[in-house]
């Protein structure tokens, strides 16, 4: 195996040195897209608390730290399992808190699926867009809530139409 | 005299990392880096608009770099790497019989592929997209690939099949994951690497490389095709 002498001259060690600074800097923007990337995409601005949570309705309050304004799709998983989806964009007037309604924090609030009986666990979830909204990714709020669903009220459900659920939180 | 052994031995290591060959596999190296940072990099992590045509000049000016500071380092002449007139019409003449039977292939795999059409998306039939895509992409692409791969590889493995399948290769791959336009870059590679090994013309690879684009738009369906898209954007 033979290589082309006529093409080899002499290569400089400047050669060498700009192609191992090249890789450097490459490497070195990669590292930056890649972190750049997860800040915007995956780092928390949400905050909230799930405030009532039973076999009818989920509800509670958030904030979106970014833009406080801004109405934000949520989403309810039940058992890790979604549920339903609701639009964060009232705002949270009534709140005891009168510092957090004035920071721009917004009610949801999300009619349940029936359930049967058993124990539950809601978790609610900001829809959070970047990149243009080519992007979506799902931020818990903090805290889960736990409710139970009673035999005896599921079986009231089926018959009358509509339920009745004890909360257990 | 161990100091005289330490040195000789020093000096050998040195030659041994900076002999051509290395150099040349470190250079086609560095390049296919650049260019897989921005097909399978830039377009996932950045925004659509101009944070991704300002993130992705990083790589492609990366790549310009390189082969610029190559070009200067080896003592490239801008004539050795195919900008000349002379040899046009050689290459020509070499290219034109492959490029008609890979038309002709197209052209009856075009009829038996189901939906057939011609399949070009209007807003590439425009003369404007052909100019654009012939002389400058094609030119931009046979550049980079014959103008330094196919050099490097020539250093690596001298003139023939084996230096020629390797731009092949680099080209095909180059194009992942779409898999027509991997074959089809691949069969292309091959011709034009081997074009340029006898008949160094940037100019005629050009042209051939946009019509032969041209014809295969305009041949299969788009899609199977997919926009012609590679890397990330592929999906």
């Amino acid at each position: 195996m033979m290589f082309d002498k006529n093409l080899m001259r002499k290569p400089r060690s400047s050669l060498v040195i700009f192609i191992i600074a090249k890789a450097i800097l490459e490497t070195l923007f990669v590292i930056f897209l890649v972190v750049s990337f997860h800040y915007r995409t995956f780092y928390s601005r949400f905050d909230g608390r799930i405030d009532e949570a039973n076999g009818r309705r989920v509800a509670g309050w958030m904030i979106a730290e970014a833009e406080p304004s801004k109405p934000v799709e949520m989403q309810l998983y039940i058992n890790d399992e979604f549920a339903a989806s609701s639009i964060a964009d009232r705002p949270r007037r009534s709140a005891a808190n009168v510092e957090l309604a004035q920071e721009g924090a917004h009610k949801f609030a999300f009619d349940v699926p029936p359930l049967a009986a058993g124990n539950y666990e809601a978790r609610v979830y900001v829809v959070h867009e970047s990149g243009g909204g080519d992007r979506r990714t799902l931020q818990a709020l903090p805290q889960p809530a736990r409710f139970r669903v009673d035999a005896e009220r599921s079986e009231a459900s089926e018959l009358n139409g509509g339920f009745v659920i004890k909360a257990t939180e | 005299m161990r100091t005289t052994t330490g040195d000789a031995q020093r000096e050998d290591a040195a030659e041994a990392v900076s002999s051509p060959r290395w150099l040349a596999a470190c250079e086609i190296m560095s390049l296919v880096a650049s260019v897989v940072v921005a097909e399978w990099v830039v377009l996932p992590f950045t925004q659509r608009g101009a944070e991704l045509a300002v993130a992705g000049m990083v790589p492609v000016c990366a790549a310009l770099a390189l082969m610029l500071f190559s070009r200067q380092a080896q003592g490239e002449t801008w004539r050795e790497l195919g900008l000349r007139f002379d040899n046009f019409w050689q290459a020509a003449r070499l290219l034109l019989p492959a490029m008609i039977v890979a038309s002709l292939l197209m052209l009856a795999l075009g009829f038996l592929l189901p939906k057939f059409q011609f399949g070009a998306p209007r807003v590439r039939q425009t003369p404007v997209w052909l100019f654009v895509w012939g002389i400058g992409w094609g030119f931009l692409q046979q550049f980079m690939l014959q103008g330094f791969v196919n050099r490097r590889a020539q250093m690596l493995f001298g003139k023939g099949v084996g230096s020629i399948v390797v731009v092949a290769l680099v080209f095909g791959l180059l194009h992942l994951p779409n898999p027509w336009l991997m074959v089809v870059t691949f069969c292309g590679g091959l011709l034009w690497a081997f074009v340029y090994q006898r008949a160094p013309n940037l100019l005629a690879l050009a042209l051939s490389h946009s019509v032969m684009t041209w014809i295969l738009i305009a041949t299969i369906p788009d899609t199977l095709l997919r926009g012609l898209r590679v890397g990330y954007n592929y999906y």
